[in-house]
């Protein structure tokens, strides 16, 4: 019967005088002629939004595969997230992402702030997954790793044309499992492999002293839903010391809650807008200050420290600081995401977070791709020597003089 | 199950006269699907919130088919836009309607274009260094491909294309005729009085021709004993290696594939001409697939011996799908395997006489001269 269908094949493609071949990276290739679409089981037809899309071209391919695949072609449903997965990575947004049910059940799991993982920071970085923080004490700094490292595989699975997402749930799991990481690191010739026990991550929200007895140092490690509330306490303690001056650290703040962003902005700032956001049809919202901020006194100075893994809430809060003039950024340049994901749940319980807005800081600076540059840029030192911070200090004794 | 193979031919007839509303009419039946409709569902969301506007329907698809050819792992299986099948077609042809000028972009996007001897562009006045600005009636910009501009100056040969160039800062005009720009696969020449040299560097249409041409100036040379030279032949085209094994081998099988579900074997096919003189065969790490289908086939005939290192190992078998917008998709169909059922796919082919590169000499070609000196003495 393949016989035949060859032969047969082979006059139609004489009908249609379409030569196909192949050539290249070592294949070898044989004519076939224009195939069309082969019923399979007949569909049961239910309602469906109306669909516009010419989309005979996807169901030829589609066809074809599951005829001719000579290896094994996986269940119809998942070649369908398969073909979700291939229009978003068509988008070139690294943060619009897709997760199956199964996937989208772990994810909602996170909500709450602590999860099991490894205890670094990661973002996609033109296609690669860059850690940005390995945040003391964890699992991920005890390994060895280093920000700057890329992952390049997890338990073997290639990183390469995944979202954000999908290689983050990779890395995170159950606590007492282990995680097999494949890592370049620039410098070395070869790449290294690093096994890491999970561990539940519980990162302390916000921690703060008052350095010298003069200056109150608030380091903030993400917007999760008690950090404004957080930063008020400390706020309603350290103020009443009259410090000359407030450092606001969100150096490794990979960012959270939109609203969270606003609330802590909002205890410095008190000129609106807050930031601007821009949807698709190039509409735009303010988001105004609240009001009854507790250090937004213009004459106790502000520094907001900064590095590469600043990002999103982070950078909000550092740019509404900076365009009202309430305080200058130190550090160094912030990471860029100035975008805002909305989750849709699906039909059968998979994921789409979609990249519905980007994100301008007051003066209408775009947060995204480029980051935000700081006022005064100190590079990171070596060892366990803050320099950013010193510098920091420097700044604020010297306004004082 | 025969009667349903002739229907679905039926089908694949009707689809070839009436293709546009064929297609319609299952994009009706199938994108009700209630497994798919998931696909719509995600679709709709990202076109009314998805920060801002989306490709066209047609990348649309095309990501979607790239999605689903993603996901089987086979780096074989993939899907190719038609600009990119166009090119791919010209390169398995051997052949194309062309000016005849290399065409390269610079890191900061502009196309540079340099003659080829002889050729229609040259003719014409096209300089080396001359930066292409406009093909008829489009603009070139530096977010356009390399693919992309190569399909503009290509075109059917006899027909007309205008050339827009700039030199230092001047702009000029060009009216250039098409015609054949051919790529040779094949290239030869006597080693020593009698031993024959014959490279073949791809499997294209046109490689069964022209080992012929050189075969038959070989011989009017006096040539008697060959060296065939297949490494870093990727492969190409099986039907052309079929025919390239007639010109060496009378009789017998060449190859058999396996698919999902059936055995087929492929004869010799008898060619013009066949030579007998002795021979071997050069092949390296890049020998592959349709070279390995030549070289294994000659080997266990026992008609060469293979000279050079263990062979590349690529046994799949690839059909190229033109699909009905003018892309298409190669999917891998089947294994092949050699004659005597050695499998190639990993494996690769065992040289009979293993060589190793030497610095400052081609240790594959003193290795066969080597052979023919043993046997001459003898």
């Amino acid at each position: 019967m393949k016989a035949l269908r060859i032969l047969a094949m082979a006059l139609l493609a004489g009908v249609l005088s379409t030569a196909s071949f192949f050539v290249g990276m070592g294949v070898g290739v044989r004519q076939v002629p224009i195939p069309s679409p082969i019923p399979m089981a007949t569909p049961t037809p239910v309602p469906t939004p109306e669909e516009k899309v010419d989309f005979s071209v996807f169901w030829e391919a589609w066809d074809i595969l599951e005829r001719e695949f000579y290896g094994e072609i996986p269940p119809a449903e998942e070649r369908m997230y398969s073909a979700i997965k291939g229009v978003i990575s068509s988008l070139g947004d690294p943060y619009t992402s897709f997760l199956n049910p199964k996937q989208a059940s772990l994810a909602r799991q996170d909500i709450t702030g602590s999860f099991e993982g490894i205890g670094a920071v990661v973002d996609m970085k033109e296609g690669r997954l860059v850690i940005v923080e390995v945040i003391e004490g964890q699992p991920a700094e005890k390994a060895g790793l280093k920000s700057g490292d890329i992952i390049l595989k997890v338990d073997d699975k290639p990183i390469e044309n995944m979202t954000l997402l999908e290689a983050v749930l990779l890395i995170r799991g159950p606590k007492g499992t282990p995680v097999k990481l494949t890592v370049y690191r620039e410098g070395l010739e070869e790449p290294f492999e690093v096994t890491i026990i999970r561990q539940r991550i519980e990162i302390p929200t916000l921690s703060y002293k008052m350095l010298d007895g003069k200056i109150a140092y608030i380091k903030l490690r993400e917007f999760n839903e008690i950090a404004p509330k957080k930063l008020r306490e400390a706020l309603k303690e350290l103020i009443p010391q009259k410090p000359v001056g407030i450092i606001l650290d969100l150096r490794g703040n990979p960012g959270g809650l939109l609203s969270a962003a606003v609330e802590v902005a909002s205890q410095f700032v008190d000129k609106s807008p807050i930031l601007i956001e821009k949807t698709k049809g190039g509409e735009t919202k303010l988001f105004k200050a609240v009001p009854g901020g507790l250090a937004t006194d213009p004459t106790i100075p502000l520094v907001v420290l900064v590095n590469g893994a600043s990002a999103s809430a982070s950078e909000i809060v550092a740019g509404a600081i900076r365009d009202h003039g309430r305080g200058i950024l130190l550090g160094e340049k912030t990471l860029g995401k100035g975008s805002v994901q909305q989750p849709f749940t699906l039909k059968d319980g998979s994921e789409l977070r979609v990249t519905t807005a980007r994100w301008f800081t007051p003066s209408g600076e775009a947060i995204h791709g480029t980051g935000l540059t700081p006022d005064i840029e100190v590079k990171a030192g070596e060892g366990d020597k803050d320099v950013q911070l010193e510098k920091a200090v420097e700044y604020l004794l010297g306004l004082r003089k | 199950m025969r009667k349903i193979f002739l229907s679905v031919l039926l089908i694949l007839l009707l689809a070839a006269s009436y293709g546009a509303g064929f297609g319609t009419h299952w994009l009706i039946s199938k994108k009700s699907s209630p497994q798919f409709s998931l696909f719509w569902e995600a679709l709709e969301i990202l076109k009314r919130d998805f920060y801002k506007p989306l490709p066209d329907d047609r990348q649309i698809t095309y990501a979607a088919i790239r999605g689903v050819v993603n996901q089987l792992g086979d780096p074989y299986t993939i899907f190719l836009e038609p600009q990119a099948r166009s090119l791919e077609k010209d390169t398995l042809k051997g052949e194309f309607g062309g000016i005849g000028a290399w065409v390269r972009k610079t890191e900061d996007g502009r196309f540079i274009l340099t003659p080829m001897d002889g050729y229609p562009a040259q003719r014409a006045g096209i300089k080396d260094g001359d930066e292409l600005i406009r093909v008829d009636e489009t603009n070139i910009t530096p977010e356009m491909s390399l693919d992309q501009v190569l399909i503009l100056v290509r075109g059917p040969i006899g027909t007309y294309v205008n050339i827009v160039v700039r030199r230092g800062g001047e702009e000029l005009s060009f009216r250039i005729r098409r015609e054949k720009i051919e790529t040779p696969s094949v290239e030869w020449r006597l080693l020593k009085p009698e031993l024959a040299y014959i490279k073949i560097a791809t499997f294209t249409e046109r490689t069964p021709k022209e080992l012929e041409q050189a075969l038959r100036n070989l011989q009017s040379q006096g040539a008697s004993k060959l060296v065939l030279d297949l490494r870093g032949n990727p492969g190409g085209l099986i039907e052309s290696a079929l025919r390239v094994g007639g010109y060496f081998l009378k009789s017998g099988v060449m190859l058999h594939e396996r698919y999902k579900d059936s055995l087929k074997s492929y004869e010799v096919e008898k060619a013009p001409m066949l030579v007998d003189w002795p021979m071997v065969v050069l092949v390296d790490s890049g020998t592959a697939s349709a070279a390995e289908i030549v070289a294994g086939a000659l080997q266990e005939a026992g008609r060469a011996k293979l000279i050079g290192e263990r062979t590349y190992g690529k046994g799949s078998v690839q059909w190229v799908y033109d699909l009905s917008d003018g892309s298409s998709l190669h999917v891998t169909v089947a294994q092949w395997f050699t004659p005597n059922y050695r499998k190639v796919e990993g494996n690769g082919l065992e040289p009979d006489i293993k060589v190793e590169p030497r610095e400052g000499t081609d240790a594959w070609i003193e290795e066969a001269l080597l052979h023919f000196g043993k046997g001459g003495a003898e």
